[in-house]
């Protein structure tokens, strides 16, 4: 089973994942030698974590401190690629005209590509996951196998629940590092997710907000009265289509502008994507390519 | 001509119109629940509107039309059609249909004039029938400017009390009247048979001078009316008009057979009893007067009180004696005692006395029971149209249950921007 249609893998080809940051070298990153190369530079030790590998753990420091520390090594990857994906209840809706494409497969296949980019690269990436339950992170680690995990756990993604508190992402600040590239894929619509954003954003790392939308929210094509029902609190609403539509519209750009607004004040790059549209777009603007 | 209602208080109910289209209204104001995930930027101020939008309008149509129906239905449509139609010929039973290839003229409709009408394909019903009762209701049933053609023989019988008065003009054709029975006198009475009388003896009763004098009065009228005198001694010669019997010196039978056969009425003018032909003649059917004074008739016995005086001193009874008659004065038929005798009117009563009952006039010359086109004009009945609106109802009813109960066609694209994405938390397939 493969998540990623052949004409967008085809099309991936020409793509290749950059930091806007720079710190890495442009484009220098690429060579496979540098990651198969002896250039592990320790970096630091950290304590360790659920989640963890067992084998990254420095068993020798184990035995002489009697606590499990994690051996850190600056990698001469020049890319660490973080993808974070909003699995709450809002991510299952999708337009009427696919019902079966929601805003969750659509992340899962954006999700696919940058790790095939990544692997490509010869980049370090990871998933973290934010679900009802918490927060949900993989190893930061590069290669085939890691890729088949990334795959294995988006495949068995489900949407439901709401998005976790930002205190509850206290483990994503001590993983990631400055300079790290998050890729945030998400509807965008909880105020959580995006207090998440300001705070990683202002602690340096590279974020990059992907806002998966469906056509339905751009057109608000609905001719007849309707019972509109919030998946995430259940909440609902007797509205008529026609006589919303320019308000909500606009209300709805409004907001949608002023989170844009804050998220582009703190550096982060701001994408969209609407379900009807092609993924190939917002992936080409994610590689910095003109679309 | 045109439609018509014999309940038009029905038509209320053509309120029950507003049933289907309620049912088909309601659902549309029901919301159809649809994930919505910006649902916080939706203003709760544009509640839905009701907008008037119909269901299956194919099949709110036919439940329409099924409920006009049947308000029709209820409401008795009739239709009258006025316009002449083809003309029509009535032929007498009695009459061959052969006739026709002659001059039937223009008459497409041509049936027997008999119960029902039949038509004349059919085998000839009997010749008994009210046809003047038939003639009366084809022409209340023929729209008026429809021509009526009657064929019939010289003589018409099943007539009733009335003259025949109708709405249109009728062709009266009289076919030959090869076939006609004879002609029944439609009055029957003492007018026309021969009038006898009779006694014993060679002297006349007393009275019988009057008595003949009056039968000669009426005798002058009718020539057939003869008044037998009496004729003293000897046989009288075999005259054409017997003017006189006298039964003194024959055998009573004998005699009584020289009375012409179709003799009815009889003047036995002696105070004894009447022979034993007589008797036998006054059973089979006869009219007897007997001038023998019957002071205790009465009704109780089972006599008749035919005619009375003014002053109700004389009187004449009448009873029954087998199929025949037999008359008695009340009084002597004497000067003396009866004065009406002496009257100038006398003649005109005795044949009042000697009549016999009216019958019925049921049999007519042909001719002179030609319809007379006076009679009051009518409307022409209404056709009812239930026989047609009942299978037409059957049949919307089963297209009507066919279409509600027909599988529902998948939503159509139109319909599918309405309809919300999958429940949430529902697992999408792969693209």
């Amino acid at each position: 089973m493969d998540l990623i249609p052949a004409d967008l893998r085809a099309q991936l080809r020409r793509l290749q994942l950059r930091s806007r940051s720079g710190v890495h070298g442009a484009g220098s990153g690429r060579q496979q030698s540098r990651e198969r190369g002896a250039g592990m530079e320790f970096l630091q030790y950290r304590p360790y974590q659920p989640g963890d590998e067992p084998r990254q753990i420095d068993w020798r420091l184990y035995a002489r401190s009697d606590r499990a520390y994690v051996r850190e090594a600056e990698r001469d990857s020049p890319l660490a690629l973080w993808l974070l994906i909003d699995a709450s209840a809002s991510m299952a809706q999708a337009d009427a005209a696919r019902p079966d494409y929601s805003r969750l497969q659509a992340a899962r296949i954006l999700s696919a590509c940058l790790i095939e980019l990544a692997l490509a690269g010869g980049d370090r990436f990871t998933l973290a996951i934010l679900r009802d339950g918490g927060l949900q992170l993989h190893s930061l680690a590069g290669g085939p196998r890691q890729r088949d995990r990334c795959l294995l756990a988006l495949a068995q993604l489900e949407a439901s629940g709401g998005v976790p508190p930002t205190d509850a992402c206290e483990p994503l600040w001590a993983r990631t590092q400055p300079g790290h590239l998050i890729v945030c894929l998400s509807d965008g619509f909880d105020p959580a997710l995006l207090e998440l954003e300001r705070r990683l954003a202002g602690a340096g790392r590279e974020l990059i907000d992907l806002q998966l939308l469906t056509a339905e929210e751009r057109d608000f094509p609905y001719r007849d009265g309707h019972r509109f029902i919030d998946p995430e609190t259940g909440a609902t609403l007797d509205a008529d289509g026609p006589a919303a539509r320019a308000d909500f519209l606009a209300s709805f750009e409004a907001a949608q502008k002023e989170r844009r607004d804050s998220l582009s004040a703190l550096g982060v790059r701001c994408l969209r994507q609407y379900l009807d549209q092609p993924l190939i777009g917002s992936l080409r603007q994610l590689c910095g390519e003109n679309p | 001509m045109g439609l018509g209602l014999l309940a038009p208080w029905a038509l209320l109910a053509l309120a029950s119109l507003a049933l289907p289209l309620l049912l088909h209204l309601r659902r549309r104001l029901q919301r159809t629940p649809l994930s919505f995930a910006a649902l916080r930027w939706l203003r709760p101020l544009q509640r839905p509107r009701r907008r008037l939008r119909l269901e299956r309008p194919w099949l709110l149509l036919l439940r329409l039309l099924l409920a006009a129906l049947l308000v029709l239905l209820l409401a008795e449509p009739i239709w009258r059609d006025e316009r002449p139609g083809p003309a029509w010929l009535l032929l007498h039973p009695e009459l061959d249909p052969g006739l026709l290839q002659t001059g039937a003229g223009t008459a497409r409709e041509t049936r027997w004039w008999a119960t029902g009408f039949p038509t004349l394909d059919q085998p000839a019903p009997g010749s008994e029938q009210p046809y003047a009762s038939l003639l009366r209701q084809i022409d209340a049933e023929l729209p008026p400017q429809t021509p009526l053609q009657v064929w019939l023989p010289a003589e018409l019988g099943g007539l009733d009390a009335a003259l025949l008065r109708l709405q249109r003009e009728v062709t009266w054709r009289i076919a030959a009247p090869d076939v006609a029975p004879p002609l029944e006198s439609a009055v029957a009475g003492a007018g026309t048979a021969p009038l006898w009388l009779l006694w014993r003896g060679a002297d006349a009763p007393a009275g019988a001078d009057l008595l003949a004098a009056a039968a000669q009065a009426l005798a002058g009228k009718a020539d057939g009316v003869n008044a037998a005198e009496p004729q003293s001694g000897g046989t009288a010669s075999a005259p054409p008009r017997p003017s006189a019997v006298d039964l003194r010196t024959l055998a009573a039978a004998e005699d009584f057979n020289r009375i012409e056969p179709t003799t009815t009425v009889l003047l036995w003018l002696d105070a004894s009893i009447w022979p034993a032909a007589i008797e036998g003649w006054l059973r089979a059917g006869g009219t007897l007067y007997w001038p023998q004074a019957c002071a205790d008739c009465s009704d109780a016995d089972g006599w008749l009180r035919l005619w009375q005086s003014e002053d109700a001193m004389r009187a004449l009874w009448a009873r029954r004696v087998g199929n025949g008659r037999l008359l008695r004065p009340s009084v002597a038929l004497q000067t003396g005692t009866f004065p009406e005798l002496l009257d100038g009117h006398f003649p005109q009563l005795l044949a009042h006395w000697l009549s016999g009952p009216r019958r019925e006039a049921r049999r007519a010359p042909a001719a002179a029971m030609q319809p007379l086109p006076d009679g009051p004009v009518g409307r022409v009945p209404p056709r009812t149209l239930q026989d047609w609106l009942l299978p037409l109802i059957a049949l919307l009813l089963l297209a009507e249950r066919t279409l509600a109960l027909w599988p529902r066609q998948p939503p159509s694209a139109d319909d599918d921007s309405e309809l919300g994405g999958p429940p949430p938390g529902s697992r999408p397939s792969p693209p």
